[in-house]
């Protein structure tokens, strides 16, 4: 009975889209009026309530082991704690778009509202925010319905979450990463507005909701990506955190394209508009283009999941469709005078070169990502871009891009900061060298000016700081950390270390500056099958850790699962993760890598940074208001 | 006459312009090709492998297949496997892998695996394995 009343509920969301994108066509272009958002926002609040009750019902489904509904025997079993029952609503694909959905239709309310505040409603279009919802809705109803019964008898039990997602790290990340990405729906159609606007005012009131929505969306995918890095980190038993897997980047592209739009909303000169719309507009296109590769099966990759042509064929469509508008940016372009010379002022270049970089390491992610699927298509060979593409092509880039970052903060800076920051970038490298290096012949060249360079860059920032308000501190703040998350990942990637030991239960194994023993394994019985806890003590030099990495049986899907066991200390993390290839013979790997910690505190300071930004331009806007 | 020379100056700076993006574009080509260059593998199933071993000799491949149930002989630090087609349903031709080094904890016979390596004289040589955990975060069964 439920589950139809959620099915009932998500074909009257969509009803309500679409008729209400007709109603709005309608009225512009066969009335001729501008679109009243009093009429229109009761409508949004309908849908949005009968999209809450929709996912509610779903939860309920899972909670209460409703196994007769085929998502919910997909991914749920009785024997799942109940914390992951919680993970099950974006475990899979169809739960996760309704995720996806509600999260656009809350924004896009919030969007609704905020114009009826300010009053600009008649100018304000928003045909392009309903066809996309209403495109949403047909999507979820034609290609992933989450209500759908087995019939006619429902299964005993289900088939388990995937073990890999059990994980905390689960729960969390895809709701950060969604808060995020449909944040770029409503960028996008503001990106759009901006693009039709006529009069100053409008352009002016645009910019400023662009900037709150934009570190709003820029902060919870900086916290989803980073928290989405750490659950793999912690589950894959790879020992790393990026693999540049198609999905990973179909993350980060929009990641990169909003990092761009948040600096582009700074720009004063002409240009200013083209950029804005573009990197707006190319955010939502990537973030689109990134569910596509999620859930087509286009591009192999580990995280894919639920694969499907229909998906990929509809998701397609829906990018091409939002695509469009790019091509009214290019006429824009083309023949406006966006290419009047800008004034070589360091703070308004430094701005439009960080956009150009941004997106010229969109492209070569974007490339690197299809490769493969071009070269499949023109050439029908098949084959594979390695991580060394990647690492090769974005650090030039990259040094460009604290070239620019450290240019634009160089104006008046007196020679005496100049070479406290020298000194400081000089004492930082050789201390990292020193901490890191186990010997002092290993000191790489490349590394030490690697790191002083980031460094200088630092302390650039750091002495750049001028005024008292705090608003501009937590720019120059953002700027910093993200500079030591930069330098954290060298650090991380520079002095890693891995090694591959076999081991017997009892016996110490010596392997350069580690030792590892196996004192005991225990077997455990928990409602999903055997786990087996092994017990191993871990030497570094000095330090020794106690580790319990765990086997575990996960019997409903017959899937073995070796978990690691990770110590996290300030300076670096001891990783290890033991299979079992024998009876008797186990296989450790072990990682030791330095500073991974502080990536994980960076990235989502990061984030909370932008929030914090977002928040408090938010209130200054009310206030304005007022 | 200050007309025609306003629009050669246009189309000066214009040019000028262009001349930017282009060079631009062409430095993030030259870096997409500079890092393409050794970081592509091909990618090659069992059975094409096997039509063309001459095609492919020496070659920096990387293979995809399924372990062979049963095939898998471990020594000391070394492993050895037969592999085929993740589509051979027959389970005709096989092709055998040689490794030196330690598999991951998700490789396992009669799953998918990824070799990175080289073909010579008929046996791949892996110099690194990859196992893929199962195909989908999905059941295979719900397929």
């Amino acid at each position: 009975m439920f589950p139809e009343l959620g099915y009932f509920a998500l074909i009257l969301a969509t009803t309500l889209m679409c008729s209400n994108t007709v109603y709005l066509l309608y009225e512009r272009y066969w009335q001729g009026n501008g679109v009243n958002i009093k009429k229109v926002l009761p409508i949004y609040e309908l849908t949005t309530v009968a999209i809450t009750v929709a996912f509610f019902i779903l939860f309920f489904a899972f909670m209460s082991n409703d196994f007769s509904v085929k998502y919910v025997w997909a991914n749920g079993s009785r024997a799942l704690p109940t914390l992951y029952k919680l993970s099950n609503m974006w475990g899979g694909h169809e739960g996760s778009w309704l995720l996806w959905m509600a999260i656009s239709l809350y924004y896009s309310k919030s969007l609704l509202l905020k114009i009826k505040d300010i009053g600009v409603e008649e100018k304000f279009d928003v045909i392009g925010l309903s066809a996309m919802l209403g495109l949403y809705g047909i999507y979820a109803l034609v290609a992933s319905n989450p209500f759908i019964r087995i019939m006619p008898i429902a299964p005993a039990d289900g088939m388990d979450l995937n073990p890999l997602l059990q994980d905390p790290g689960f729960i969390i990340h895809p709701p950060c990463l969604y808060m995020g990405e449909c944040g770029l729906l409503v960028i996008f159609i503001l990106a759009w507005n901006l693009l039709m606007a006529k009069d100053e005012h409008f352009e002016s009131k645009i910019y400023q909701w662009m900037t709150i929505w934009g570190l709003w969306s820029w902060g919870w995918l900086t916290i989803g990506i980073t928290i989405g890095s750490w659950w793999a980190y912690r589950e894959l038993g790879w020992g790393g955190f990026w693999f540049w897997d198609p999905v990973e980047n179909a993350a980060l592209m929009p990641w990169l394209c909003v990092t761009a739009l948040v600096h582009a909303v700074k720009i004063k000169s002409d240009s200013k508009k083209t950029w804005v719309c573009m990197t707006g507009l190319c955010a939502f296109i990537l973030s689109l283009f990134g569910s596509f590769v999620t859930r087509s099966g286009i591009l192999v990759s580990v995280h894919s999941f639920a694969t499907d042509r229909l998906h990929g064929i509809l998701l397609l469509l829906m990018c091409v469709l939002a695509s469009l508008p790019l091509t009214l940016l290019f006429r824009i372009i083309w023949y406006g005078n966006s290419f009047k010379k800008v004034e070589n002022k360091s703070r308004e270049s430094s701005l439009i070169m960080q956009n150009k970089i941004m997106l010229g390491i969109c492209f070569v992610v974007w490339f690197g990502t299809m490769y493969p699927v071009l070269i499949e298509y023109v050439f029908n060979d098949k084959i594979a871009v390695g991580a060394g593409y990647f690492q090769t092509a974005l650090m030039p880039i990259f040094l460009l891009l604290l070239w620019f970052l450290d240019r634009s903060s160089r104006r008046k800076r007196s020679k005496s900061n100049n070479l406290i920051m020298i000194a400081g970038s000089v004492i930082i490298a050789l201390t990292v060298n020193g901490l890191f290096c186990s010997k002092i012949s290993e000191i790489e060249v490349q590394s030490l000016l690697f790191v002083g360079y980031i460094s200088y860059v630092l302390w650039g920032q750091i002495l750049s700081r001028r005024s008292n308000q705090w608003n501009r501190d937590l720019h120059i703040l953002s700027h910093c950390i993200w500079l030591i998350l930069a330098m954290s990942i060298y650090i991380n990637q520079t002095y890693g270390l891995e090694k591959i030991i076999e081991l017997e239960k009892g016996k110490l194994v010596n392997a350069g500056d580690l030792q590892i023993q196996l004192e005991k394994v225990n077997g455990v019985q928990t409602s999903q099958g055997l786990t087996e806890q092994l017990l191993a003590k871990l030497r570094i030099r000095e330090n020794e850790h106690v580790l319990i990495p765990e086997i575990r049986q996960y019997k409903t899907r017959q899937m073995i699962k070796s978990k690691a066991a990770i110590t996290s200390k300030l300076m670096y993390d001891a990783y290890v993760v033991i299979s079992k290839n024998d009876a008797s013979v186990y296989t450790a790997r072990i990682y030791i890598k330095p500073l991974q910690c502080m990536f994980w505190i960076s990235g989502i300071m990061l984030g909370v940074i932008g929030l914090a930004i977002s928040f408090s331009d938010d209130r200054r806007s009310r206030k304005r208001l007022e | 006459m200050v007309k025609v020379k306003n629009a050669i100056q246009k189309i000066k700076t214009r040019m000028k312009e262009e001349f930017k993006h282009v060079s631009w574009i062409l430095l993030s080509v030259g870096l997409i090709v500079y890092g393409l260059r050794e970081n592509v593998n091909l990618f090659v199933g069992v059975a094409k492998l096997k039509s063309h071993e001459q095609e492919y000799e020496g070659k920096h491949l990387r293979l995809g297949a399924i372990v062979k149930e049963g095939s898998v002989i471990q020594k000391k630090g070394s492993i050895e496997f037969e592999a085929r087609d993740i589509d051979d349903q027959e389970k005709s031709s096989f092709l055998k892998v040689v490794f030196n080094g330690v598999p991951p904890s998700l490789f396992k016979e009669g799953k998918a695996m990824v070799a990175d390596g080289t073909l010579k004289k008929g046996i791949f040589y892996a110099q690194e394995v990859l196992a893929k955990h199962d195909e989908n975060y999905q059941i295979p069964m719900s397929k």
